[in-house]
């Protein structure tokens, strides 16, 4: 298949570049081909503008990057209009969201209200500016960072905006040997120099068409709502998988089949899936968290006690 | 390209020798039976037929087995335990047809999973086995049992989940290993049964001492039907329980056989040369008879059919309409009630114990005549002491009590005698040595009837011993005799002439509290049998057997139902029947490497984290394409080349 071949070039591009992490390239993949978007919790140093860069690059689509910080404004994201005085008219001037691949470090340090305009971008794929309609570009992937560590000054987001993300990642430090081959492969320049396109920006939309087509059987679909809906009826959880994530996950796996080389979804794919996709859009309640329980660990739970369908 | 076998979860050929050669030594021991054969041609067609039946029906099968047997069991359909073996080598042989037939149920059986089944057939061979062994044949054990132990032991081998495939051609020095192995289990199975078959007897005596408190000597129970005084009490004190009487006590001379001709030392008629003629329901219990109470007793022992009960009783009921009545009640008895043991009869008993009943037959002239009659043996002193005790007395029962009050105070009780020369009883009246209740009761039948009194000499029980607020147990030791004498005017009396000292219940000694239990677990059982063995009772049984049969039934479906939801994620929409049945065969062709796949873990993850050697990787192949079908489509022919894999791997786990 054409579209399996597109994907298999970006990730092996990508793994030139990121060393040692394939499983989580592989599910960064997947969030693009199913038309998502990925929040990177990790803290600093671990690649992940690189990954962003690298990707952008590979696809031959525009890079943009977005250091959040506590004044950055919501114009300063979607763009805004200027008075050209030359012309006796207004221009608009594109914000970063005009790209194919924008990478929003440390969403966490701005302000509500700018976090929601990038958000609200997120969710429409169009900007509306002075009454004007404006699409982005397709295809149109955020990577989103947070620093799981470091809370002074931050705005942590709210789960109900978390949700718009398909998967929360974590790219996390390298194993040795492959830090080791980082050391040397950087040694006279980043491997992300000689980085080429193997990919155009048409080549990803029709992998994400693909994706559409891939087949879902009913009891698969079944086993992701049994999933969704154990967290639904948790004692310990104050906020469970809305539709939104049954969605995200049901198209996930969509992807996940079709990289893998398969047009039919299996079990083994929302398992695989469901604790980067459903984590994040949960809520312990104050006692399951004081008692230790964490997100990551309650889905996990939830996926080992729901049979699969056989 | 390898052959496809026609058979699924066939029985492996090691465990059908063991089963075959257990089957075998049963057949040498017990007799070759028509079932036996059947079944063993069955459990062999098994191995080649391609039929199976499920869980289910094998389950019911095997339920209904045991609760029919388990009925003809309680029925009493077999006779008391021989005192040489250490189980009742009849009920044995039941349990080993029943085993027989279970084992012939798995040989038919779907399942796979070969494990627990397999320590199931290794118990039930080890049962058939055990009821051959049962009478330690010198000339079957010796070389039989070394054969099912070789046997057993590649029966277990062959019966283990196998992580490695089978090797093939084994080398010379394996060859050699298991040849030095399969000698020395032959020279151990060897000695070992000679060494049981030599002990048998410590072995048995040792099994039996577990069993009861008190060692069980060999004596027989019952009544002798052609009494002989001899030098010693001719029965054992023996145990045993023979009656089970329940609700008015009665008199405690229960009466079993009379006899009227004494011929040196022996009393006559014996019993088989009585002519016994049925008896009818209103023979034996006269509507006109006025009753006081009723009394059941339950003849635990068969005694040879005899019925045991007082002279005056004013009817008698048998529990089973069914069961046939014979009786002489010209010649005093005696009463025969079919039916084996347990049996249970009704007494219905007179307020005044004088009072005549059916067992109290007036006389004609001619058994008066006999009765009266004295042996040519008797001594003559003997009726000139009968006629100095009564002196000038007339009345018959005055008589009576003066005889067997003067027998009491001139003689005392002792369980042994020395006979003198001569008639046996004279010697005793004239000698006034000790003796037991023979003689005493000999002495007053023959003395009554030197002064006149028509009687005859008696043997049954003498009931005593409370077992119970309103209940008595007669056992054995309580074997008793005495003397029944003819009254003008009254009927038949009892007329007792052993010393208070003799009775039984002065004799008899504490029962230990350890049998006491086992005797309770006993009428437990006894009082089921009983009730069963009524129409009632059966069809009762039948109608519970039914029921449970059908419970078990439902529950089984049920059962079967749930675990294919579970496993087949029923919650979730389902495939098509075809490749339903497709996986139902993947599973029990691959029962030990998907037994252990959580519910919540996908097959071919589970496959893939625990590889089971090459039936391990044709398993995860063959899932993958199952994937393919279940869902990503089915397709025809995809769920052909599913079948073919399966067979394969179906080949593979036979192999």
């Amino acid at each position: 298949m054409e579209t399996l071949g597109t994907a298999r070039r970006i990730e092996e591009n990508l793994a030139t570049v990121i060393r040692g992490k394939a499983g989580t390239v592989r599910r960064l993949l997947v969030a693009l081909a199913a038309g998502g978007h990925v929040l990177l919790e990790d803290v600093p140093g671990t690649g992940k503008t690189t990954l962003a860069k690298s990707l952008a690059r590979s696809i031959d689509g525009e890079f943009r990057r977005i250091q959040f910080t506590p004044d950055l404004l919501p114009a300063d994201i979607t763009g805004s209009s200027y008075y050209n005085a030359k012309e006796a008219a207004f221009e608009f001037h594109e914000g970063p969201v005009f790209a194919n691949v924008l990478l929003g470090d440390e969403i966490n340090r701005t302000s509500p209200r700018t976090q929601s305009a990038l958000l609200e971008v997120m969710s429409e794929n169009q900007i509306t500016i002075d009454g004007r309609r404006r699409t982005l570009p397709e295809p149109f992937f955020v990577i989103a960072t947070q620093n799981p560590i470091e809370f002074h000054g931050t705005y942590p987001l709210p789960e109900a905006q978390l949700d718009r993300f398909t998967m929360r990642l974590a790219l996390g430090y390298p194993a040795p040997a492959d830090e080791i081959d980082i050391l040397y492969s950087q040694n006279d320049t980043h491997p992300y120099e000689g980085l080429a396109a193997v990919a155009t920006c048409a080549d990803v939309r029709a992998l994400q068409e693909a994706v559409k087509r891939v087949r879902v059987d009913r009891s698969v679909a079944e086993y992701i709502l049994h999933i969704v809906d154990a967290t639904r009826s948790d004692p310990r959880l104050a906020l469970s998988v809305s539709p939104r994530g049954s969605l995200a996950l049901y198209r996930t796996a969509q992807a996940a089949a079709l990289l893998s080389s398969r047009t039919y979804a299996l079990p083994e794919d929302i398992r695989d899936l469901a604790g980067p996709v459903l984590a994040h859009r949960i809520m312990l309640d104050t006692k399951a968290r004081y008692a230790g329980a964490d997100a990551q660990g309650v889905i996990a739970e939830i996926v080992d006690r729901t049979p699969v369908p056989r | 390209m390898p052959l496809r076998p026609a058979v699924q979860g066939a029985m492996p050929w090691s465990v059908l020798l063991l089963s075959a050669a257990a089957v075998a030594g049963m057949m040498l021991t017990e007799g070759p039976t028509v079932s036996a054969a059947v079944l063993l041609l069955l459990l062999v067609a098994g191995r080649f037929s391609p039929v199976r039946v499920g869980d289910a029906v094998t389950q019911s099968g095997a339920a209904f087995l045991a609760l029919v047997i388990g009925a003809t069991w309680l029925r009493g359909a077999f006779p008391a335990a021989r005192s040489d073996s250490m189980l009742d080598p009849d009920r044995l042989a039941l349990v080993a047809d029943t085993g027989l037939a279970l084992i012939v149920l798995q040989a038919w059986r779907r399942n796979r999973a070969s494990g627990s089944r397999g320590a199931l057939l290794v118990f039930i061979t080890g049962i058939i086995m055990l009821s051959a062994s049962n009478t330690f044949d010198a000339t079957f054990a010796p070389w039989f049992v070394p054969v099912y132990a070789l046997l057993l032991l590649r029966a277990v081998r062959d019966m283990r989940p196998h992580d490695d495939p089978p090797e093939g051609l084994p080398d010379r020095r394996r060859t050699v290993v298991r040849g030095i192995a399969w000698a020395a289990a032959t020279a151990l199975g060897a000695a070992g049964s000679g060494a049981l078959t030599a002990y048998k007897e410590p072995i048995t005596e040792w099994g039996m001492r577990m069993l009861r408190e008190i060692p069980r000597t060999p004596d027989a129970v019952g009544l002798s039907g052609n009494p002989r005084l001899g030098p010693s009490w001719s029965r054992a004190l023996s145990l045993e329980r023979i009656l089970q009487i329940r609700g008015a006590t009665p008199v405690p001379h229960l009466r079993g056989l009379s006899f009227t001709d004494y011929e040196r030392g022996a009393w006559l008629p014996g019993i088989d040369q009585r002519q016994l003629r049925p008896a009818s329901p209103a023979e034996l219990a006269p509507p006109s008879r006025e009753t006081l109470a009723e009394a059941v007793v339950t003849r635990l022992k068969p005694l040879d059919g005899l019925v045991c009960a007082p002279l005056n009783v004013a009817g008698l009921v048998p529990s089973d309409p069914a069961a046939e009545a014979l009786w002489a009640p010209e010649m005093g008895g005696p009463l025969r009630l079919g039916g084996g043991a347990p049996t249970a009869y009704t007494l219905r008993l007179p307020a005044d114990e004088r009072s005549q009943g059916p067992l109290c037959v007036r006389p004609t002239r001619a058994d008066l005549a006999r009765m009266l009659a004295l042996p040519g043996s008797l001594d003559p002193r003997v009726r000139a002491l009968a006629l100095r005790i009564v002196g000038r007395e007339t009345r018959p029962e005055r008589k009576a009590y003066a005889v067997a009050a003067r027998l009491m105070a001139d003689h005392a009780y002792s369980l042994e005698y020395r006979p003198g020369g001569g008639d046996p009883v004279s010697d005793f009246i004239l000698s006034r040595k000790p003796s037991y209740c023979e003689y005493f009761a000999s002495a007053a039948t023959l003395m009554l009837r030197c002064v006149g009194v028509p009687s005859r000499y008696v043997v049954g029980y003498y009931a005593h011993e409370q077992d119970g607020p309103d209940s008595l147990v007669v056992r054995q030791r309580d074997a008793h005799a005495w003397c029944e004498a003819w009254i003008d005017g009254v009927g038949w009396v009892t007329v007792e002439a052993t010393p208070a000292s003799g009775l039984p219940d002065q004799a008899a000694e504490a029962i230990p509290w350890g049998m006491r239990l086992q005797e309770w677990l006993q009428k437990q059982w006894e009082a089921a049998s009983v009730a069963l063995a009524g129409p009632l009772g059966i069809r009762a049984a039948v109608c519970l057997g039914a029921l449970l049969v059908g419970i078990l039934g439902a529950q089984l479906v049920r059962r079967r139902r749930r675990r294919e939801a579970a496993t087949m994620g029923r919650a979730y929409s389902e495939p098509s029947p075809r490749l339903r049945a497709i996986a139902r065969r993947f599973r029990e062709a691959c029962a030990p490497e998907v037994a252990e796949c959580p519910d919540a873990v996908p097959w071919l993850a589970h496959l893939r984290e625990s590889p089971r050697g090459r039936t391990g990787e044709a398993a995860a192949r063959f899932v993958s394409l199952y994937n393919e079908q279940r869902f990503g489509g089915e397709t025809p022919g995809g769920l052909a080349d599913l079948e073919a894999m399966l067979d394969q791997l179906e080949y593979q786990g036979d192999a």
